[in-house]
């Protein structure tokens, strides 16, 4: 059996020596195609989000500021909720003695509704400490979301991580060099079809403007609702270890938290705004 | 701020060309940190030259550090349950 710093070693960039299936190499040197796809993906939502604060006439400053500080309680967040969820698993006597433990255990391991939670936390912090109002930041930062998450998964389609079910229709992949998916077995492009669909919430919600405001209002929580309710359906096709609890995967479970807690806001709005209108008469 | 900025930028080129043994991941998180000091720092016009220098810095050191990632980060996690 692997040590945990053997098992992230297999996985980290290989440098100066050689190449391998994973990146493109520039001489020497190796650059995982994941890690430019996640480039791709953060250039694409910065410049999709400085013309957003443009179109609205907003300070791109502000932007990047609460960008940064959902981006650091992102991090945080998919790192809690991933040592939470790894709870057993983790050496803790190593965890405070062995530098190399530590690494390997802070490089690797991080869970995207972590993330999400998180990235709203700091978000909020950061328009408190920097005294920004975010709830237009928020909105107008909504299909930005989707645009950086759908290069990551084009990234991960490319390493052959988060691979999908065995399948044999149209589209099906097979890997013969990826050290994540099963070599030589043709599976379903499930990476691919997340990243279609990113795209395409993306674009939809790139176009959404509420008309009474003229500005979008509710970005955020549509892409919430949206994104959970096709991870929900997705979740099936995945075919790397998911983990499973009374027959979901633990994705499925925060997948229907997350739509439960968006339709229970969208419930106290609708009632909300209709006592208001009661109200005026 | 601003030379905080540029110093946090500085850091995170140096870790993301060089690695410092087990400190890589800090590289993205030290370049993000950079990058919001570094917009909050040119609101000082006295030390704006500064704060831009830190903001670019800090980009490019996020830039590169992102870049040495292999593969989803929640399957490495997998890989490393697995090891255990």
């Amino acid at each position: 059996m692997l040590s945990v710093e053997d098992s992230i070693s297999s996985v980290r960039p290989a440098r100066g020596e050689g190449g391998d299936a994973l990146g493109l190499q520039l001489g020497n040197l190796v650059i995982p195609y994941y890690g430019l796809c996640i480039v791709a993906g953060v250039s694409a939502a910065s410049l999709a989000g400085w013309a957003q604060t443009k179109l609205y006439r907003k300070s791109f400053d502000d932007l990047i500021t609460i960008a940064g500080c959902a981006g650091l309680g992102g991090i945080l967040g998919a790192k809690l909720l991933y040592l939470a969820v790894s709870w057993n698993h983790i050496d803790w006597a190593r965890f405070w003695t062995d530098a190399s433990y530590l690494s390997a255990l802070m490089s690797g391991g991080f869970v995207f509704y972590g993330g999400v939670l998180g990235a709203l936390c700091g978000a909020w912090a950061g328009g408190k400490i920097f005294r920004i109002s975010i709830r237009d930041y928020v909105q107008l930062a909504a299909p930005c979301i989707p645009l950086g998450h759908a290069f990551g998964r084009l990234g991960c389609s490319l390493a052959g991580c988060c691979y999908g079910i065995a399948y044999s229709g149209p589209g099906a992949v097979t890997y013969e060099n990826s050290p994540f998916a099963p070599t030589g077995v043709s599976l379903f492009p499930v990476q691919l079809t997340e990243s279609v669909l990113e795209f395409v919430l993306a674009g939809l919600l790139f176009l959404y403007t509420d008309r009474h405001i003229g500005r979008p209002k509710h970005g955020l929580e549509i892409y919430l609702g949206v994104y959970a309710a096709f991870r929900f359906f997705l979740e099936f096709l995945r075919g790397d270890e998911r983990g499973e609890y009374l027959g979901l995967s633990t994705s499925q479970w925060l997948s229907l938290a997350l739509l439960m807690t968006v339709g229970a806001y969208a419930a106290w709005n609708i009632c909300s705004r209709r006592r208001e209108r009661r109200d005026n008469g | 701020m601003a030379v905080a900025s540029l110093v946090l930028g500085i850091l995170s080129i140096l870790i993301a060309l060089f690695g410092f043994g087990s400190l890589w991941w800090l590289g993205p998180v030290l370049g993000i940190v950079g990058i919001v000091l570094g917009v909050q720092g040119k609101k000082d016009y006295a030390r704006r030259g500064l704060a831009q220098a830190g903001f670019v810095c800090s980009i490019i050191g996020t830039v590169l550090s992102l870049l040495w990632y292999v593969a989803c980060a929640a399957l490495l996690g997998g890989l490393m349950a697995w090891a255990f």
